[in-house]
């Protein structure tokens, strides 16, 4: 279960009259660089005009935003015009293309607000509601169970307390459980230690019946602002609704505080989250399609439209830079069953400890490209199951965010077929790159001129990385499972694939294309029946990709061999079939 | 275009002047005056451990008396220690005397006589922090922190794991890419700071902390070396508590507890040390080196090991250097993560075939390879 929102009622936050607007600056910054994004009208439709990033410094306060007029400068540079004038920013744009007629900030430019979630009790329902509801935020948070009957028994109050030094959160959400009161004493005894820290949490939220809360406000009432939500009382989706709410709330009045100590107060805050929201739900409304993001960057963000809904899961602590040790946790036999080559299993634990140690490097070799993409699988895996989402899944479109740039694409487009195996039931999926996150720039814009945004999106937004067949149905390994013709304008080349096996179809950039595939007995398409005649051209989605159009016969779901030396070679191989050789 | 980061302090810098901050969690005394000459061991603050939480005991209600009359039945005066479990009043009930006993050790603080309640303030350690090394006092802020000024030699290190501690520096190996056995780690380590080139095992690790050996600085430490070290199990609450340090990113401050502290300079794994920090170090044994934080560091944005000495004044801050010709590097990208060579020229723009552009450097390495390695993978080790 997760937060959901309706994307054919996804509006924009702002609703107003647009006024005519011709250029418009979308900055989006983390707490290590900032990206600034220039769209202008080209011929009277608005386009991407000049992305240009401020040079990262890792030494720079997390909560500064100095890199916003830094990326400013670097856009000047990059395009010739002017956006400052002193500590002022250019507005509207003029005559000769210097300033812009908006300014808007996106990204998560704070750390985002840490949460601690306690579960007290054995009965987890309640908490996995909240968890899902919290992991539409741009928070941070962490989770510990407090119950007799977990598996290592009941942690003792200075273990909630240790653990609350850790974490060092900002809110408290306690949820009951089927807790007992000696439970619930425990976890405020644990919540008493932190009294007189200088960073004690705030904010309590007590999740539970009137007993528990009163006994909230007896045991900690004098150490912080308590409010108390009794479920059986209310809808969850309200009490949900109302948490993230003020946590999303919170986390801009922050942002909102430091934007004015830059004297950039004027500029409008959309938070990374509900960016993206608004561009995953308008790509749903005109294409239709289900369609997955993966924006990892600072955090891993999940976001998942479908039917109509659309659901997020965004994990602050987890990525591959700063997050990379909480990917620790992840058993390194999962992250092994991804890889060509055996590997000592603790040398993939010390990657991911030496990538949270110096987050920035470029992942320059082959190995760390394939150990980075094997780790991705994995923690795609996890996330799009709170997401909901249980591969194999109807999925027609899967984006990228611009981090992906840094892996070969051929790495890229095989981590997501085998971490979504995507089943769609038309038969094709594309994986598409956000290369300058534009995403993310447009849905902050959408907040303000969504007509102006609208038009960016489906003029510049995404690049195919490719386009792929999916194949299902079993066979025996290396049988033949489907043979076709790709025809670009009427001259063909056939091809056969057999099961358990990809294959790579080059598209050319201009030309009609054609595809004819004839499927052995017990494959399909889609939707299709078995071991029928398909017939596809660009009217079915097809054009060109960065990589091409691959044919994946690996069927559903992807089975890996237990025996090692077949896994290995059965990875090998399919790496092999991206052009991708291990040796 | 994203244009680089092109300079950066040193991991080695020598002679150099430092500011060392020492810092209380909650406020204390300043134990030095402004203007003192420190040595590592001078006490320079002390502080409670933590603030003593009062706790309040329903006498009357549970001896069955009226609130007014209290203080009468109370075993000790006011002002008085009690230790916990030690009964603190009393009333005949009967034949019988009802006895109300101490739920902490402290002191009998306060009655209420409205409410018929004793207040026992409990007893609260206070912690000393020395200076950890040589230098003199030059400021001192609200009981909770004192700086000093000192000179020497600087270390940087990837992290570090522990408290901050000092002793003198022992060198036991003369080589930086080869493991430190157990049986090299003997009496004469007893409170030094450990210099054991590449890396020490559990078992090693083990041995210092039963010899009472105050820290080590290592190339890298393996992760099942971190685990032991730490005493970390696979319980599902020490892996919570584990993923709750590792979320901030920043390892700095974090494990305490460890028995001894371990300063890495490169990173996780099995990773030689860099050839220029192993030698810098070695050229110290004896000197009074400290294991401290970033934080602690006035500038610093990575932990370190400071080596100061008695009476050494002067010697510049530590300087950002540009990355140029003949400047000694290491690399910092997981696969080739600790490799060191030489900066041969200035940074280019470099186009790759995929068309993405970067800045990058060509670096020889000592075996004499030459490539270029993006600006975002290089750490200055020393300048030229």
């Amino acid at each position: 279960m997760v937060h959901k929102v309706s994307a054919e009622t996804g509006q924009p936050a702002t609703q107003r009259r647009e006024r005519r607007v011709h250029a418009a600056v979308a900055m989006h910054a983390d707490r290590v660089r900032c990206r600034a994004t220039l769209f202008d009208r080209v011929e009277r439709v608005p386009r991407l005009v000049a992305s240009a990033v401020a040079p990262p410094d890792p030494s720079s306060s997390a909560a500064e935003l100095a890199g916003a007029r830094a990326a400013l400068a670097a856009l000047a540079e990059e395009t010739g015009r002017a956006f400052q004038e002193g500590a002022k920013l250019l507005i509207p744009r003029q005559a000769l293309g210097d300033g812009a007629d908006i300014y808007v900030l996106t990204g998560l430019p704070q750390p985002p607000l840490p949460v601690a979630l306690i579960s007290i009790g054995p009965d987890q329902t309640l908490s996995r509601l909240l968890a899902s509801a919290l992991r539409s935020t741009p928070i941070r948070l962490a989770q510990l169970r407090v119950s007799e009957q977990a598996g290592a028994g009941r942690p003792s109050a200075v273990v909630v307390e240790q653990w609350l030094r850790q974490v060092r959160p900002g809110v408290i959400v306690l949820a009951h459980n089927s807790g007992t009161p000696d439970e619930w004493a425990t976890v405020f005894d644990g919540i008493r230690g932190l009294a007189d820290d200088a960073e004690a949490p705030v904010l309590g939220l007590v999740v539970g019946p009137e007993a528990h809360q009163e006994q909230a406000a007896e045991a900690i009432g004098d150490q912080l602002e308590l409010v108390g939500v009794d479920p059986s009382a209310h809808e969850t989706a309200s009490v949900t609704l109302a948490l993230t709410t003020e946590l999303r709330d919170r986390y801009k009045d922050a942002v909102r505080q430091s934007l004015a100590a830059h004297q950039l107060g004027s500029i409008p805050f959309v938070d990374l989250v509900e960016a993206l929201e608004l561009s995953m739900a308008f790509t749903h409304r005109r294409t239709g399609q289900s369609a997955l993001l993966v924006h990892i960057d600072q955090g891993m963000l999940l976001m998942w439209t479908h039917d109509g809904q659309a659901a997020t899961a965004f994990y602050a602590e987890r990525d591959l830079g700063p997050g990379a040790a909480e990917l620790s946790r992840i058993a390194p036999e999962r992250i092994a069953r991804w890889l060509p080559t055996q590997y000592p299993l603790e040398s993939l634990t010390e990657w991911l400890l030496n990538r949270s140690l110096r987050p920035l490097a470029a992942l320059e070799t082959r190995e760390d490209a394939l150990i980075a993409s094997a780790v991705l699988r994995e923690a795609l895996a996890d996330g799009l199951g709170d997401l909901g989402l249980q591969p194999p899944a109807d999925v027609q479109l899967v984006i990228a965010s611009s981090w992906f740039a840094e892996l070969p694409p051929a790495l890229v487009a095989l981590l997501l077929l085998d971490s979504v195996q995507p089943l769609p039931s038309r038969g094709l999926v594309t994986l598409a790159l956000d290369d300058v996150d534009l995403f993310a720039a447009a849905g902050a814009l959408a907040t303000l001129h969504p007509g102006y945004a609208g038009v960016v999106m489906e003029q510049d937004a995404l690049i195919p990385l490719a386009h792929c067949i999916v194949v299902s149905g079993e066979g025996a390994e290396g049988a033949l499972a489907v043979r076709g013709e790709l025809r670009v304008d009427g001259v063909g080349q056939r091809f056969s694939v057999p099961y358990g096996s990809l294959h790579v179809l080059r598209l050319p950039e201009t030309g009609s294309i054609e595809l004819s595939l004839e499927l052995e007995p017990g494959f399909r398409v889609g939707a299709g029946e078995p071991g029928t005649r398909v017939e596809l051209s660009g009217e079915s989605g097809l054009s060109w990709a960065k990589l091409g159009l691959l044919i994946d016969a690996r069927g559903r779901p992807l089975r890996l061999p237990d025996a090692t030396e077949l896994r290995l070679a059965r990875i090998a191989s399919w790496l092999a079939d991206l052009g991708w050789q291990v040796r | 275009m994203e244009r680089p980061l092109v300079e950066q302090v040193p991991a080695l810098t020598r002679d150099v002047t430092l500011h060392i901050e020492r810092r209380a969690a909650l406020p204390g005394e300043v134990r030095v005056p402004v203007g003192a000459r420190v040595e590592p061991a001078t006490v320079v603050l002390s502080a409670p451990s933590s603030v003593p939480r009062p706790v309040t005991v329903h006498v009357a209600r549970e001896l069955g008396l009226s609130p007014g009359v209290v203080r009468r039945h109370l075993t000790r005066p006011l002002g008085s220690q009690v230790t916990a479990g030690e009964p603190i009043a009393s009333a005949r009930r009967g034949l019988r005397t009802a006895q109300v006993t101490a739920p902490i050790t402290g002191q009998l603080a306060e009655v209420d006589e409205q409410l018929g309640t004793v207040t026992v303030t409990p007893a609260v350690a206070s912690v000393e922090y020395a200076a950890l090394v040589h230098g003199d006092v030059i400021e001192a802020d609200e009981a909770q922190r004192v700086t000093i000024k000192a000179s020497g030699d600087r270390v940087a290190g990837a992290v570090l794991l522990g408290k901050e501690v000092n002793g003198p520096l022992r060198v036991l190996t003369d080589r930086p890419d080869r493991e430190l056995p157990p049986d090299a780690i003997d009496e004469r380590c007893r409170g030094a700071v450990v210099v054991a080139g590449m890396t020490v095992s559990s078992a090693a690790l083990r041995r210092m902390a039963s010899l009472g050996v105050a820290g080590v600085i290592v190339g890298s430490l393996s992760a099942t070396s971190i685990q032991a070290v730490l005493g970390i199990s696979g319980s599902e609450a020490q892996a919570d508590l584990w993923a709750a340090r590792l979320l901030h990113g920043s390892w700095s401050g974090g494990f305490t507890e460890a028995p001894v502290s371990v300063l890495v300079t490169e990173g996780f794994g099995r990773r030689p040390m860099a050839r220029p920090l192993f030698d810098a170090l070695a050229t110290r044994e004896g000197h009074d080196a400290a294991l401290l934080f970033a934080s602690s560091i006035r500038g610093e944005t990575r932990p370190a090991c400071l080596i100061t000495r008695a009476g050494a004044t002067g010697g510049r801050e530590p300087v950002a250097v540009p990355v140029r010709d003949g400047v000694r590097v290491r690399l910092t990208d997981p696969g080739r993560l600790g490799q060191v060579g030489v900066c041969r020229g200035d940074p280019v723009l470099d186009l790759r075939l995929d068309g993405v552009a970067r800045w990058a450097v060509a670096v020889e390495f000592d075996d004499g390879a030459r490539r270029l390695v993006p600006l975002a993978n290089l750490e200055v080790l020393v300048a030229p």
